[in-house]
């Protein structure tokens, strides 16, 4: 089975695969890599604690195969949770695409693995009439899916239910409740002191209250000031591009077209 | 007198909500009302050179203005500069430059006028590009500075750098608005480069705002303003009416509306700015300044102190923005300066640390804990960190920062090995045995040293036994390096018993010039009679000044004096050098000195090989003649030169033998019988290619030494300058082969600093550069320098000038009056165009190159001139040789030639000149002697070649004053082509002969000549093919 390493480089990928190639059935996998190489696998999706895919098959409507894979309870992720923060270490080798090989042990002292250790863990469906499982739709999604797991390990924990974000949020301290959390800082934004004055207010220079006529003081300076910098427009490419399209943290209602009408406003800015 | 616009932003201070401002305009002007000191407002005085209220109207209409009608008038009052209870107004500054006086800031009341933003804003934006009148109306300072922050404001809006905003008041109402939103460095540095610009004038109302929030307080009221006034496409207003219900068409609404209203609505609006808030936040951190990390390391103050990695984001773009990371794992921080510049600082710091641990493993410690900003380590890590790791990491994209000692070359700061090289004698060894040359022997020895100290062998042991590779000393940390240190000992007592302590003189010349690079020796001290040779190397002015030999004819310059001294020096030593001082500055004559002094003081003994390009064979001739008229000359030259035995004699007899490249070559047994005291080789770029021939002979004749002259500047040519220092010195810089790998890749493929310092170290001693525009050569040169080329004529120009002799002279006896003045003043004509060219002469379309004697030598002067950076004239009194000129120079040089003749019309001439004149290039401009002669100013050319002559030293000197005149910042140099055995030079030598005559003899033409009898004439134009002859 020394082709199967060709789908991954990593441990935890390589791990994966061994999920599959412990159920047996070697000739379906065969054509399962087969289907992996050749673009059969059309879609797929991983959400939290699944996988969809459709594959093209022999009929012309492809299959439909489902993996779900067992995610940790609550508790079992606080546990992990707690010792993968206590090392920077984890984040910045999950950060930079590795995977550190002592996670697994760590999933292992909390008493879970790190991937799906028997067939209790893993249920596989798929549409084609074959009444094996694994079947060679299932087979090639499940090599695509290590390939993926190559690029970003963070899809490890997607597996195991839980989002890279909320995994990093706790791993950056973001959730510590003795820190300061992303959300705490939204909470204390979005209700900002009421102002007093629309525009930053103005304050009064210390020279001009006191009068002071001690200051050293040079006419040329009051009267002429120094050559005006040749003011270059600015380099930056605006923001407003990214920030109206972001359709997930949107304050707007989604029927409200309100990015047309900010693309509207921009443009005309910069017909100015 | 003008009257000045001032004006400056006054925001408003009432405690209304909406707190925009307005734009308080004023005008001052010299008259002063008779009784101004009577005017009062509010109990200020009125500053008496404001413009009065009651005329502005007027004033504005007069000067037409970009000043809607919708202004206030107002008075002010303002902090302005007085002297003795009197104002100074802005056009009264120099009258108080002098003064000591003391100048305060009193208020005054100053009239005016103020604009609300949207009138403000059309002035400030029409001011922008208005044309100030000096006698009438120029714009302040101060109002200068607000059109260009609204000008700033303006580009923002342009480029898109805003987003809007919500903001609600303490009565519960909400406001929205348009606020800055793009970089916050530029944004920063752009409020800071107005800032120190500003005038005081600007903000110097009595309401005393501060510089920054006023003018912060000014960019957000007016980018809010031309955000909100933008002419937008129909498509919103449809839209908004087709959501009348909604939420977001208030909002935009607002954001809209030209007058500031709060939001109509109830408490739905509450969660919708909740969301709003949440996303801007969102929004307004993500503008991702690119980040890398930087590792910096801080030493620890004592031994046993820890030493600190400080993990550290610096921007990719701007390194000198570099901000620490412990701040970004404290509590609040995303409130933090470095949450607002990018999204994410925590996932950057420890991705960046993950990528970095990849590639240097060590650093995979300081990630054991939680939330790292940084790593403590042990001396022996920090090293580890400093010798391995901060190289690697640096090249892979990441910032470095280590401490200033830790330098490469800081010799002070590591346990260096030391070479000693020369013995403690006073004197060379081997120097009564007479001269020692490069092969001869100096001692040498080996120690330890930290920097200037040098430390025993015991001192080194207790070093290694501390086992630490950075050892605190006194403070300071040295670097021990054990292993590195014994195993050069190791390899140098090998050494030092295989050559018993000596190396060759080259080598240790060689070492002590750029030794760093074997990184085996970090320092070289030098001793004895050594040193002294180093030291005098080093400085080409240490040596001693000879006074100039007594049978010299003609005065040395200093700076020549100094060049036969630095000959003589090397010399003494048994080294050769290469004098490469420009053109002009005499590189003959010091040789021609050098000789002289020697044979005065009786060390000549044999004789010198001079071997020079073709061209230039007469003249040496003829200047040895000149200024060393007791020096026994050979010139080995021409068909009936000597050969074997006679060669071996008659060169043997002589002081100096002159011979050709080309000789050198085909005669080269004869040059090889004679060990000469040295070879000189003259435009030495002729022996720039090593594997040529010519190079390989000339290589190939033994003397003692060997001087080399060139005036390109050989140092930068790094092929030729290996070949003329192997000819030297041969071996100094090593083979062709190890010198390409060592140097000439390095420098010219991978431009590299380093080796090229290196070299440039290396031959330094071994060469004398002197150039006209050093400051000390200035003052030693006359303005103008005067030189006569001499050039052979080719065998096609000397056969075409006998057959015009011989046709003349038998023509001549029979022609009578005119037809005889006819006859001579056409032969004089036709024996010019040969000289010049056979092309001008036949008018053959056939090529130019070798053709001509005198376009070789100009083509090859103007070469040097060319590669020193300076522009030339050439002189021509024919228009089709100029024509020939231009295509031929033209051509070789592939840059652009300018000829000025009669034909071209006025306009042109002018432009030419112009060009000339102001840019670099062209750099070669010909002129016709009559059409270029006079009047016009040329003095970006220092070097004036004549390249035919018109025998009258008036005429030849007018053109010569297009370069030589006022505004010329070089010393010019004359060149007054002549073609030697001709009638060129003989009329030449009749006027040098005849100078007091010349002046009335010669008149403005050459009729002069036709006086002549015929046996006068046949003498005059009579061909020397001996000397006119290669």
């Amino acid at each position: 089975m020394a082709k199967s390493n060709s789908f991954s480089n990593t441990w935890w990928g390589r791990q994966w695969i061994n999920i599959l190639e412990s159920f047996g059935w070697a000739n379906r996998l065969e054509r399962g890599r087969r289907y992996a190489r050749n673009g059969s696998v059309l879609e797929f999706h991983i959400e939290p604690g699944k996988i969809t895919a459709k594959v093209q098959g022999s009929r012309s409507t492809p299959y439909k195969v489902t993996i779900k894979v067992a995610k940790l309870t609550k508790k079992e992720w606080q546990a992990v949770l707690k010792h993968l923060s206590t090392k920077a270490l984890y984040a910045a080798k999950l950060l930079s695409g590795d995977m550190p090989e002592d996670i697994a042990a760590i999933f292992q002292e909390v008493g879970i693995s790190l991937l799906p250790a028997d067939d209790s863990e893993i249920d596989a469906r798929c549409s084609c009439p074959d009444f094996a499982v694994p079947c060679k739709h299932i087979a090639a999604v499940h090599y695509i899916v290590a390939e993926e797991l190559d690029k970003d390990p963070f899809l490890v924990f997607k597996l195991r239910g839980m989002e890279k974000e909320e995994v990093l949020d706790r791993l950056l301290k973001f959730d510590d409740k003795k820190r300061k959390s992303r959300d705490d800082s939204n909470n204390i934004s979005t209700q900002p002191k009421p102002s007093t004055s629309l525009f930053s207010g103005t304050t009064t220079s210390a020279f001009a209250k006191e009068n002071n006529p001690a200051i050293a003081f040079s006419l040329e300076d009051f009267w002429s000031g120094k050559p005006l910098p040749v003011s270059s427009p600015p380099a930056a490419p605006s923001i407003h591009a990214t920030a109206f399209a972001d359709t997930k943290n949107a304050f707007w209602s989604k029927d409200f077209p309100l990015a047309q009408i900010m693309q509207a406003i921009y443009r005309g800015s910069g017909k100015m | 007198m003008p009257i000045v616009i001032h004006g400056t932003w006054i925001p408003d201070t009432d405690e209304s909500f909406i707190n925009t401002g307005t734009f308080f305009l004023w005008f001052e002007t010299r008259s002063i009302d008779s009784d101004y000191t009577e005017i009062f407002h509010n109990s200020k005085k009125l500053f008496p050179y404001a413009y009065p209220i009651k005329s502005i109207n007027e004033l504005i209409k007069k000067l037409d203005l970009p000043i809607n009608h919708a202004y206030k008038k107002t008075i002010i009052s303002f902090l302005l500069p007085t002297c003795d209870g009197e104002p100074i107004s802005s056009l009264a500054i120099k009258k108080y430059a002098e003064r000591e006086t003391e100048i305060t800031l009193s208020d005054w009341s100053v009239p005016g006028i103020t604009l609300n933003i949207d009138e403000a804003l059309f002035t400030l934006l029409s001011f922008s590009d208005f044309v100030e009148d000096p006698e009438e109306l120029i714009l302040g300072s101060d109002l200068t500075y607000w059109v260009s922050v609204t000008s700033y404001v303006k580009s923002l809006v342009k480029s898109e750098q805003f987003l809007p905003d919500l903001v609600q008041s303490t009565e519960g109402n909400y406001y929205a608005l348009w606020k800055f939103a793009g970089d916050p460095v530029a944004y920063e540095k752009s409020l800071s480069n107005f800032l120190s610009s500003m005038p005081g004038i600007a903000e110097s109302t009595s309401l005393g705002f501060d510089a920054h929030s006023l003018t912060e307080h000014f960019i957000a009221v007016t980018l809010d303003h031309l955000v909100r006034n933008l002419k937008t496409s129909k498509i919103i207003d449809m839209i908004l009416r087709a959501f009348p219900e909604h939420v977001e068409s208030e909002f935009i609404h607002a954001l809209l509306d030209s007058k500031m209203q709060p939001i109509n609505f109830n408490d739905d609006f509450k969660p919708f700015y909740k969301k709003f808030k949440k996303w801007l936040t969102y929004h307004q951190t993500t503008y991702d300044i690119p980040f890398r990390l930087c590792f910096k390391l801080e030493e620890p103050k004592e031994q046993d102190g820890n030493w600190v990695i400080r993990f550290l984001l610096q921007g990719r773009d701007d390194p000198s923005l570099i901000v620490p990371t412990d701040e970004i794992w404290q509590r609040g921080a995303q409130n933090s300066t470095l949450f607002k510049l990018c999204r994410n600082p925590r996932e950057i710091l420890l991705a960046s640390l993950g990528k970095a641990s990849e590639i240097y493993p060590p650093l995979l410690k300081s990630l054991e804990k939680d939330a790292p900003s940084q790593w403590e380590l042990t001396a022996i890590e920090a090293y580890d960190f400093l010798k391995h790791g901060a190289g690697t990491l640096e090249e892979n994209g990441f910032g470095i920062l280590v401490p200033n000692w830790w330098k490469k070359d800081r010799a002070d700061r590591k346990v260096n090995v030391k070479l000693k090289l020369g013995s403690k004698e006073d004197h060379m060894p081997s120097m009564s045995t007479g001269l020692m040359g490069i092969d001869a022997l100096v001692d040498y020895d080996i120690a330890l040293a930290i920097g200037d100290e040098e430390i025993s062998v015991e001192e080194w042991q207790r070093l290694v036994d501390i086992k630490i590779p950075l050892v605190n000393i006194n403070g300071q940390w040295i670097e021990v390096r054990k292993d590195e240190i014994n195993n050069i000992l190791n390899i140098w007592s090998q050494r030092k018993e295989q050559n018993q302590g000596k190396l060759r003189l080259s080598d240790a010349i060689n070492l002590s010039n750029a030794a760093f690079d074997e990184e085996s020796i970090g320092q070289i001290e030098t001793q004895g009679w050594f040193s002294d040779l180093i030291k005098k190397l080093e400085e080409p002015d240490s040596f001693n000044v000879h006074e100039q030999p007594q049978s010299f004819y003609g005065k040395l310059r200093d700076y020549q004096k100094r060049g036969m001294s630095w000959m003589m020096y090397l010399e003494k030593w048994g080294l050769s050098g290469c004098l490469a001082d420009d053109m002009g500055l005499g590189k003959t004559i010091q040789i021609l000195a050098l000789l002289l002094k020697e044979k005065e003081e009786g060390t000549a003994g044999i004789p010198t090989l001079l071997v020079c390009p073709t061209s230039v064979v007469r003249n040496w001739q003829r200047e040895a003649y000149k200024f060393a008229p007791t020096l026994s000359l050979m010139i080995h030259y021409g068909q009936d030169r000597l050969k074997e035995k006679d060669f071996k004699k008659q060169a043997l007899a002589s002081d100096l033998v002159i011979t050709s490249f080309g000789l050198a070559r085909r005669d080269i047994k004869e040059l090889q019988s004679i060990n000469w005291k040295r070879v000189v080789v003259d435009e030495a770029q002729n022996i720039k290619n090593p594997t040529s021939k010519q190079t390989k002979a000339i290589k190939s004749i033994k003397s003692q030494t060997r001087i080399a002259l060139t005036g390109t500047p050989v140092e930068n040519r790094l092929a030729e300058l290996w070949s003329i220092m192997d000819f030297l010195n041969p071996g100094y810089l090593g083979s062709f082969n190890s010198f390409r790998t060592k140097f000439e890749l390095p420098i010219q493929k991978y431009n590299k600093k380093e080796p090229l310092e290196k070299l440039q170290k290396l031959v330094k001693p071994f060469i004398l550069r002197r150039v006209k525009t050093d400051p000390l050569i200035i003052k030693d040169l006359p303005e103008k320098q005067e030189t006569k080329v001499y050039c052979p004529l080719t065998r096609e120009q000397a056969s075409l000038y006998e057959a015009v002799v011989k046709n003349t002279l038998e023509k001549l006896d029979d022609a009578e009056g005119i037809e005889r003045r006819g006859l001579i003043l056409t032969t004089l004509m036709k024996l010019k165009q040969i000289c010049n060219h056979p092309t001008h002469f036949l008018h053959d379309q056939s090529k130019l190159d070798g053709r001509s004697g005198k376009l070789i030598r100009l083509s090859e002067m103007l070469y040097e001139a060319l590669l020193e950076g300076d522009s030339a004239l050439v002189f021509t009194q024919f228009r089709e040789m100029g024509e020939l000129l231009r295509i031929y120079l033209d051509r070789i040089y592939d840059a652009e030639v300018m000829f000025l003749h009669g034909g071209v019309p006025i306009t042109a001439r002018d432009n030419m000149v112009q060009r000339f004149q102001k840019s670099n290039e062209p750099k070669i401009f010909i002129l016709s002697l009559k059409a270029g002669g006079v009047g016009l100013n040329l003095t970006k050319a220092n070097h004036v070649f004549h390249f035919d002559r018109w025998w009258n030293p008036a005429v030849e000197n007018q053109a010569t004053d297009r370069a030589f005149r006022i505004g010329q910042k070089k010393n010019v140099q004359v060149y007054k082509y002549i073609c030697q055995g001709t009638l060129e030079e003989r009329i030449d030598e009749l006027i040098d002969k005849k100078q007091e005559l010349a002046d009335y003899i010669i008149g403005s033409d050459e009729s002069w000549l036709t006086e002549m009898d015929n046996e006068q004439i046949a003498g005059l134009i009579t061909l020397s093919r001996k000397s006119a002859l290669e």
